[in-house]
């Protein structure tokens, strides 16, 4: 069981190894080759890799139940632990092998494509910090520990849109982004302080003993809007879907590794962490099933006009997020689950081979010998030309749940603040008037 | 009211017409052509045309100063350069203060002026005692000059305010500066910049991203699953057609809905509908033109885009779309309104006062940034405070707008001729030496085999390792095309493609079929290769619905993990593979080439194109090729025709590693073409009858070299004669040599290349390169290219050219007439010129002029690249293509006299153009004495070269082994491969 444990800790602990490592020589200055970089990166994802093969070992053959790893205590009161501790079982393991594999196959990808990039040390070292917020995120016995693990992905997530920090359009998509996040991650921090007040820890033992929920009634129902809320920014559901065309800003792999495989799947796994939760409450299955539906839906009819490639690989990808999240609603677990893995294999390769799309379509013209049937066909036969077009411009202009956001969220709130600062000028005084 | 709407009607087509040649001239991505960025300003002098250029377009000129100062002090500009372009320079003569303005000037360079940032001047001045102190770098006796004797406090002190107080004596004008040439971008008068002006707002982040989600659905050649309906109505209607429909218009735009309903409505098309939008806004007449161009600058690759596509609507790769520039105009004016509205919050459009349409002549520099440059240019010419108090009013005057107005782009057009011109100095003085040690001129001995490669640069190196693996081959240079401009369908391709240079219309039609015996397998893989397109469709498309993906990738998703994990890691096992399913499940049949016409008439241009070339025809281009590059006397026994092309993945600018004679495609077919031509008995009777013999023992072989991998390819091998086959198998050898031999030489410049020592490992590795997903840099391309040498061989195969120069097999004493070379600079003169000016622009500026760097790149409706998801559409040449190129205009270097060249330039514009206005620098080499000359204002002048010997060195490898850098051209004495151990 040891040897478990210790895999399960070392795959963890291994990409903060190397972020460590690479941020300390980083801040002392020293210039290291971009070929180490490399090595230490495969290295490190190999190792990963083989431990998260280990602990599934172990799950799988040996020890028939979860591995987990207490750490400590974080700290207690009287009434409130705050423990630290992993955990793998048959929910995990899938996540955590997925990471280190895909998070190994881009920092492969990368260290040929981010050649001589200025941003080259700074790319890996918030690609060894993402890999060790989703290993903590995956891998978390507690809800903290999967809070601060949500909170890194988010960070570097944001950080890596925003890579190209001298044009204007990646820092403002960025900046998007950060606020669709925080905004959602109200939910889960609100969550876990409801599970402690509630249950006064937030272990999964202790929130979810053997499977069933120890919270019940109202209180469940709320702590599960608030982490499908949560869940539903990080994995672009409706109504928080806006951010996820534009965080194609960043170079190809973070796309790649972001959007199609791990981050979008973190909801996902959150979902299926307070399943035993979800199953007691109607209301809340009811609304993740709605949320799926609808934002199936949008990025189906969305991807539908994108022009352009990236956008519509990231649609095509929402759409079969809310599909997971209608099978998380219906009970099928094991099926969002290998829905998941792979939905995230598929989309990896698909955003890594994003720009190939030009080499792709000339060969089935040609294959086609230029015979080939327009797409779309079936809706000009159904729907009358008029219907078809509306929904067109519904589809161009992405449901209009940016502009009605941007209207009645955004403005408002803009026009708040900038009321502050006029009272504040006046009162104080503009600090922009010269005083020589 | 009417004449005056017709009077708008016209400035507004004007201002169209004159708006189209600013925008960049690229087309659809998939076929890349290099050309001059600023074509449209080759009318106007290089030096002149590249400021213009910078004002309109917020580009750079030319290279940073900082890059220039990093140059000079490794050497690779000299003092003596400087001071010769100083010396040659009309704006650098004369006078002022007592002394030159060179002098001056070249103080101004070197030591240089102290640089600083503006906006931080008060805290400069004041927190790091910028005007309290004397410079150290400038020379002891200048310092004791300024000092005069005072302490350095004091003497600064006493200098700046001497300065200020005579600066602000004199009248203001003497801070003027003329506004076309200062560094900054001119006032811009589209809608949004005027808007920006007046309330302080962007509504380019409103209208933007709705008007590129337009363009990209309209133009879109196959990427969204629901093509946008009433495309051929054009993109105003298709658009308007859209926005009708209920909805939320985006945060920003008002009344967008309403209006739209009221344009369609009253029918008003596009042209009615700038010309109102003229006249609600209230744009005076002079501005019209000014205010098109630089609304269609906004975005200009989408704008540039819209008028290829309206100039040649068959560049379109899969659909053909009514594009129209005015539409694409009329539709952000339509934006833009509603963005207006939203703005002042009113229901009509508030027209612009006259106020915002100010241009001024002059700009005025700060008085403190003044006093500041000033003070800095009296240290580095010695001036203290009493000599500058001691000057008149006017003297002082001159000083201070001699100071002024070399500012940064003046330093640096000065910084970049100097760079130009040691790069002279590399080329002329070994081609000098070289040529002088030749004369009189022998004639090489009769070698077994001719291999003709295209002008290309990159070829530059392999005809050189070629030479060397193998004394018994002569390389010779003609572009790629080689004379046979042809529309070209191959097997596998269902559309033709024009495979000659751009500014060529071809007139005749090749296929590519089956030969009879393989009809069978022709057809058996034409059945495949349709099912396997359509599993390929399929599946892509199935991958972004709802229901097929959901299926996919719930099912055998996980599945896609091993294709992900051996592309990645394992690419070159994993296209092996690909390519052995190929061979065993699509059979390749043999092939041959339509290319016969029976007619014996002369075509009818007017009749389309011909189902191949009539006799007449197949021996005029025989003989136009055979005779243009010098060899039509003296042929080998096997001629071989060698195209080339580039193998890259995941690349959308694949293209423009493709040969750039063949329209940015691979060279192949043409090659193939002309062998086949030149070994018919027929054409060769033909050709007799017109005097000219090809020996019987001759043998036309063709051939493709691909430049990412070096392999080199073979076609029709099976109709070799018995005779020539141990000529073939020689050459085999020689070029996987060879081939091998010029991978080290390329991988020496690849960072991820070091510690590569052996061909066979740069084979492998530049193999690699072409094989990973992930690679950006599969090859560099055209950079470094330089030079461009019209000339015999003899000239040039003893020296190692670093793979900078094109080279053209020309031979003068076979062109009294000079018709021949005319015929050069008017087909490989101007696709050089153009290349090397595609990179010029690319490096100086490769954010406006290129495209940036590939990492952001998203293919956006097939037709080019946008940085993320919405943006405008991205041309030229990407970082990762020139970060090795040093911009210099391409050196054309012609073994004829000077006359040949005259006489060429009188005889195509063009030519005469680019020659004329310094697009193109050019020099002559006289093929019976040796005698150089370089065209510098307008005449031929003789050059001398520098004093010192030439580099010698056995193989090239002794030369560049270890360095990654440009290296200076080195003659090789005894071209003979290296033998490794």
């Amino acid at each position: 069981m040891m040897l478990y444990q210790s895999s399960l800790a070392l795959a963890v602990l291994l990409p903060a190894v190397a972020c460590g490592t690479l941020g300390g020589l980083w801040w002392c200055g020293a210039q290291i080759p971009e070929r180490a970089i490399a090595r230490f990166a495969y290295v490190t994802y190999i190792l990963m890799f083989a431990a998260v093969l280990v602990t599934w070992f172990g799950y799988a053959f040996v020890a028939h139940h979860p591995v987990t790893v207490p750490i400590g205590m974080w700290y207690h009161t009287r009434d409130f632990h705050f423990e630290m501790k992993l955990h793998a079982d048959g929910i995990s393991l899938p996540f955590l092998g997925m990471t280190a594999l895909l998070v190994g196959v881009i920092s492969a990808f990368s260290e040929r494509y981010m050649h001589r990039d200025s941003g080259f040390v700074r790319f890996y070292f918030l690609l060894h910090l993402f890999a060790f917020g989703c290993m903590l995120l995956f891998s978390a016995g507690t809800f903290d520990l999967l809070a601060a693990g949500w909170e890194l992905l988010g960070l570097t997530s944001v950080l890596l849109i925003a890579f190209f920090q001298h044009r204007s359009d990646p820092v403002n998509a960025s900046l998007r982004v950060f606020a669709t996040y925080r905004i959602t991650d109200i939910g889960l921090l609100t969550a876990l302080a409801t599970m402690h007040h509630a249950v006064h820890s937030t272990e999964f033992e202790q929130v979810m003993p053997g499977g069933i929920a120890a919270v019940s009634g109202p209180q469940a129902t709320v702590v599960l809007l608030l982490l499908m809320f949560a869940a539903c920014g990080k994995s672009a559901q409706l109504p928080f879907s806006g951010w996820l065309p534009r965080a194609m800003e960043g170079p190809t792999p973070t796309s790649a590794i972001f959007y199609g495989a791990l981050s979008v799947h973190a909801g996902v796994y959150l979902i299926l962490r307070v399943f035993p939760l979800i199953e007691a409450s109607v209301i809340a299955r009811g609304v993740i099933v709605a949320i799926g539906a609808l934002t199936a839906i949008y990025g189906t009819v969305v991807g539908r006009a994108a022009s352009d490639v990236k956008s519509s690989i990231a649609h095509a990808s929402m759409a079969q997020l809310g599909l997971m999240f209608i099978e998380l609603g219906f009970g099928w677990t094991t099926l969002a689950l290998w829905h998941a893995c792979g939905h995230a294999a598929v989309r990896t390769l698909e955003f890594l081979r994003a720009p190939s799309a030009l080499r792709d379509t000339s060969h089935i013209h040609s294959g086609a010998m230029g015979q080939l049937d327009a797409t779309g066909r079936q809706y000009e036969k159904v729907l009358p030309t008029g219907v078809r077009t509306t929904l067109y411009r519904l589809a161009v202009e992405r449901c209009y749940v940016d502009s009605v956001i941007d209207r009645f969220v955004h403005r408002p709130f803009l026009w708040l603040i900038a009321t502050i600062v006029r009272i504040d000028h006046t009162l104080i005084g503009d600090p922009r008037d010269s005083t020589g | 009211m009417s004449t005056a709407s017709h009077k708008t009607g016209d400035l507004l087509q004007h201002a169209i017409e004159h708006a189209r040649h600013l925008l960049p001239s690229q087309g659809p991505i998939g076929v890349f052509v290099h050309h001059n960025t600023l074509h449209s300003f080759q009318h106007i002098p290089f030096e002149d045309a590249v400021i213009t250029a910078a004002k309109l377009y917020g580009a750079e000129p030319f290279l940073p100063e900082t890059d220039y100062i990093a140059a000079a002090k490794v050497g690779r500009i000299q003092k003596d350069d400087i001071d010769y372009v100083l010396a040659t320079d009309i704006k650098s003569r004369g006078s002022v203060a007592g002394i030159d303005v060179s002098m001056l000037r070249s103080q101004l360079l070197v030591p240089g002026v102290t640089r600083f940032n503006a906006g931080n001047l008060r805290w400069i001045r004041d927190e790091r005692r910028f005007a309290k102190t004397i410079r150290s770098d400038i020379e002891p006796q200048l310092r004791e000059k300024v000092l005069e004797g005072r302490p350095e406090d004091v003497a600064a002190s006493r200098l700046i305010l001497t300065i200020q107080e005579m600066l602000l004596a004199l009248p203001h004008s003497v801070l003027a500066l003329p506004s076309d040439t200062t560094p900054g971008q001119r006032t811009r008068f589209s809608t949004t910049a005027i808007a920006g002006r007046k309330w302080n707002a962007d509504i380019a982040t409103s209208t933007h991203p709705l008007l590129v989600r337009l363009a990209g659905c309209f133009m879109d050649q196959g990427v969204a699953y629901w093509p946008m309906n009433g495309r051929e109505d054009g993109f105003f209607k298709a658009s308007l057609n859209v926005l009708i429909k209920p909805g939320v218009a985006p945060d920003g735009l008002r009344n967008l809905r309403s209006h739209a309903a009221e344009v369609v409505a009253n029918d008003i098309d596009a042209e009615a509908y700038v010309k109102s939008t003229i006249r609600d806004l209230n744009i005076p007449d002079a501005f019209i033109e000014d205010w098109v161009t630089d609304s269609l600058l906004e975005l200009p690759g989408w704008a540039g885009m819209f008028n290829m596509l309206e100039q040649q609507p068959n560049l379109a790769p899969y659909v053909r779309l009514h594009a129209r520039l005015v539409d694409f105009l009329a539709v952000k004016l339509l934006l833009e309104r509603s963005a207006l509205l939203a703005l002042h919050g009113s229901e009509t459009v508030l027209p612009f006062s006259e106020n915002y349409f100010a241009t001024s002549d002059v700009i005025f520099v700060d008085v403190d940034i003044a006093v500041i440059q000033i003070f800095d240019a009296c240290q580095l010419v010695g001036f203290g405070a009493s000599v500058i108090s001691n000057l008149t009013d006017n003297e002082f005057a001159k000083f201070v707008q001699a100071v002024l107005s070399f500012h940064a782009w003046e330093r640096r057009r000065i910084w970049h001729l100097a760079y130009e011109r040691r790069h002279l100095h590399s080329v002329l003085t070994p081609l000098s030496l070289i040529a002088a040690e030749h004369i009189p001129a022998e004639l090489s001995p009769q070698k077994s085999m001719q291999v003709m490669f295209c002008i290309d640069e990159r070829e530059e190196s392999m005809r050189r390792a070629l030479e060397a693996a193998d004394s018994d081959i002569e390389t010779v240079g003609a572009a790629g095309f080689f004379g046979v401009a042809v529309s070209y369908a191959g097997l596998d391709d269902h559309a033709a493609a024009d495979l000659c240079p751009v500014i060529v219309t071809p007139q005749h039609a090749v296929r590519e079929v089956a030969s009879e015996t393989d009809c069978g397998v022709a057809k058996a893989r034409r059945n495949r290769r349709r099912i396997v397109s359509n599993i390929i469709r399929q599946y892509s498309i199935g991958s972004r619905t709802l229901v097929r993906a959901w299926v996919g990738t719930a099912g055998l998703g996980v599945l896609a993990i091993i294709p992900l994990v051996t592309r990645v890691l394992a690419p070159g096992f994993t296209l092996r593979l690909y390519r052995s399913l190929n061979e065993r499940l699509l059979p390749e049949p043999r092939t041959e080439m339509l290319f016969e016409n029976a007619s014996d008439a002369a075509h009818d241009k007017a009749e389309g194109l011909a189902n191949g070339f009539n006799i007449q025809e197949r021996a005029d281009r025989v003989l136009g090729l055979l005779r243009s590059s010098g060899i039509i006397n003296r042929l080998s026994p096997l001629v071989v025709l060698m195209g080339h092309g580039a193998t890259t993945v995941n690349n959308p600018h694949e293209s423009a590693y493709d040969c750039g004679a063949c329209g940015g495609r691979r060279g192949g077919p043409n090659a193939r073409i002309f062998a086949m031509m030149a070994n018919q008995p027929a054409v060769r009777q033909r050709l007799a009858e017109m005097g000219h013999q090809i020996p019987s023992e001759t043998w036309f072989l063709a051939g493709c070299h691909d430049t990412t991998t070096d392999d080199c390819q073979f076609f029709d091998v099976d109709q070799l004669p018995d005779t020539h086959t141990h000529f073939y198998e020689q050459l085999v050898r020689s070029c996987r040599t060879a081939g091998a031999d010029n991978a080290l030489e390329r991988a020496r410049r690849f960072e991820l290349a070091s510690g590569i020592t052996t061909p066979d490992a740069a084979r492998r590795h530049v193999r690699e390169r072409s094989e990973h997903l992930s690679e950006a840099r599969p090859e560099y391309g055209h950079a470094t290219n330089a030079v461009a040498i019209f000339g015999r061989r003899s000239l040039t195969e003893s020296l190692y050219m670093d793979r900078r120069a094109f080279l053209i097999s020309y031979d003068a004493n076979s062109d009294p007439s000079s018709q021949i070379i005319t015929g050069h600079l008017g087909a490989a003169g101007l696709v050089c010129a153009g290349i090397s000016l595609e990179y010029y622009f690319s490096t100086v500026d490769n954010e406006v002029y290129g495209c940036g760097t590939k990492l952001p790149h998203n293919i956006a409706g097939l037709v080019g690249v946008m940085n993320g998801q919405s943006g405008d559409l991205r041309t030229g040449l990407p970082k990762q293509t020139v970060e090795v190129h040093e911009p210099v205009r391409v050196l054309l270097v012609i073994e004829a006299r000077p006359s040949s060249v005259e006489y060429a330039m009188s005889q195509h514009a063009e030519v005469n153009q680019i020659i004329r206005n310094g697009w193109v620098r050019v020099a002559t080499i006289d093929p019976d004495d040796g005698a150089v000359h370089f065209y510098t204002q307008g005449t031929f002048q003789p050059y001398i070269p520098e004093p010192g010997r030439l580099p010698t060195v056995s193989t090239s490898r002794e030369w560049y082994a270890g360095h990654m850098g440009h290296l200076p051209f080195a003659k090789l004495v005894k071209p003979k491969r290296e033998q490794y151990a």
